[in-house]
């Protein structure tokens, strides 16, 4: 939880700053390429520390294995095996989890499994949430709004250009770092190229996109709420002299 | 209240300090700096929460504005994260579970979870990141800091 919140706050001083130093240092004339840079840069850093976060995050949600178990069909529609992951075990909170992957696993596939991946989907989806931020805050999109509404939608909006056209890495990143990388997981799922191969197979260009209302959802409201409890902050320490009242 | 929730909350106060904390320190260097001591409210010898007025350099601009930055990143990140949760549990479960054919809308997986958790099952795994991961990522906040 403090952990997201520092990924967001890596995220957001990245990007002011980076874009700063290019509006003093650079010759880019345009403001969207600069965005795009300052994201690129912000999506590049934190996916260091979103990886393992995000790794923790997604064995403890999927702990309990209820909406996977009842689902078995036949086995190309089935992706993950009930019985050959760790899902199983029911971890009492984030710091035995991980403590059981360490021993488990060992050291490095909490650094590093899924952090490729991560990357990739970190890159564009950074890259465009700060475009299409800082393009609707310049737009006049924003005295439609007005002054308090308008880094609320845009922030939900921002979210949404970001998640849809990287949803499908996301879907393969959540699939990669469910599995475990013990020998005796026979599925061997750990290469997100053979991940989204079985994936097509299996269900199609959907199969990319379940679950999506739901992030699309969350994208809305996290993405609203940050970036409007971030203005409110930042509008208060740029008029106010002191830090409180 | 659950001693879950307690935790949570405790964690983010202790957070809204340190940050107050970084950005008081540096606002008393800065006025330090710029020979202007302030009290504010009947305070005496309190000059700590005060900005520079005027002949800042660039760089004191620039540390200052991205503490600012970093802090209310850290405070939006952390309400929009714990207020969006449940929905991000929704779309790991529904990424898992993965079915091409019948996809699981918002509706059915809240059903879905509240039927078979509760309100546990949304919140699974929404505090703990803090407890190992603590560490690693002060230390990335501190370089940054350092390297701006």
């Amino acid at each position: 939880m403090i952990g997201q919140a520092f990924i967001k706050a890596i995220q957001f001083a990245v990007n002011e700053v980076t874009f700063l130093w290019l509006e003093r240092h650079s010759t880019i004339q345009s403001n969207i390429l600069k965005m795009a840079i300052a994201g690129i840069l912000a999506g590049l850093l934190s996916s260091f520390v979103v990886s393992p976060v995000e790794l923790v995050k997604i064995r403890m949600q999927t702990q309990d294995k209820l909406l996977c178990v009842n689902n078995k069909k036949d086995d190309d529609d089935i992706i993950i095996d009930s019985t050959s992951h760790h899902h199983v075990m029911i971890y009492k909170n984030e710091l035995d989890c991980a403590q059981s992957m360490i021993r488990n696993e060992g050291w490095r596939v909490l650094f590093l499994h899924g952090l490729g991946t991560t990357i990739i989907r970190e890159i564009p989806s950074f890259a465009l949430y700060f475009m299409a931020y800082g393009l609707l805050a310049q737009s006049a999109w924003k005295d439609v709004f007005g002054q308090n509404m308008s880094p609320l939608i845009f922030g939900a909006v921002a979210g949404w250009a970001m998640w849809i056209p990287t949803y499908p890495i996301d879907i393969v990143k959540t699939l990669v770092q469910v599995q475990t990388t013990e020998k005796e997981n026979a599925l061997d799922l750990r290469s997100p190229m053979r991940v989204t191969r079985k994936m097509y197979r299996a269900g199609g260009i959907r199969a990319f996109f379940d679950g999506l209302e739901p992030k699309l959802a969350r994208a809305a409201v996290k993405h609203a709420v940050t970036f409007w409890v971030y203005e409110i902050l930042m509008t208060y320490f740029r008029t106010r002299d002191s830090l409180f009242p | 209240m659950t001693k879950k929730s307690c935790c949570y909350y405790s964690s983010c106060i202790s957070l809204f300090a340190i940050a107050n904390c970084n950005i008081a320190s540096l606002r008393a260097r800065n006025n330090h700096i710029n020979n202007e001591n302030y009290c504010i409210s009947g305070q005496v010898n309190c000059p700590v929460l005060q900005v520079p007025r005027g002949g800042a350099t660039a760089t004191q601009i620039n540390l200052s504005a991205s503490m600012a930055s970093l802090f209310a990143g850290c405070v939006g990140g952390a309400v929009g994260v714990g207020v969006s949760y449940p929905f991000d549990t929704m779309s790991t479960k529904a990424q898992v579970r993965l079915q091409g054919k019948d996809q699981l809308n918002l509706a059915k997986s809240i059903k879905v979870i509240w039927k078979n958790e509760g309100i546990r099952g949304f919140f699974e795994g929404v505090i703990g990141t803090v407890r190992f991961n603590h560490i690693g990522r002060l230390y990335l906040v501190y370089i940054f800091l350092t390297c701006t």
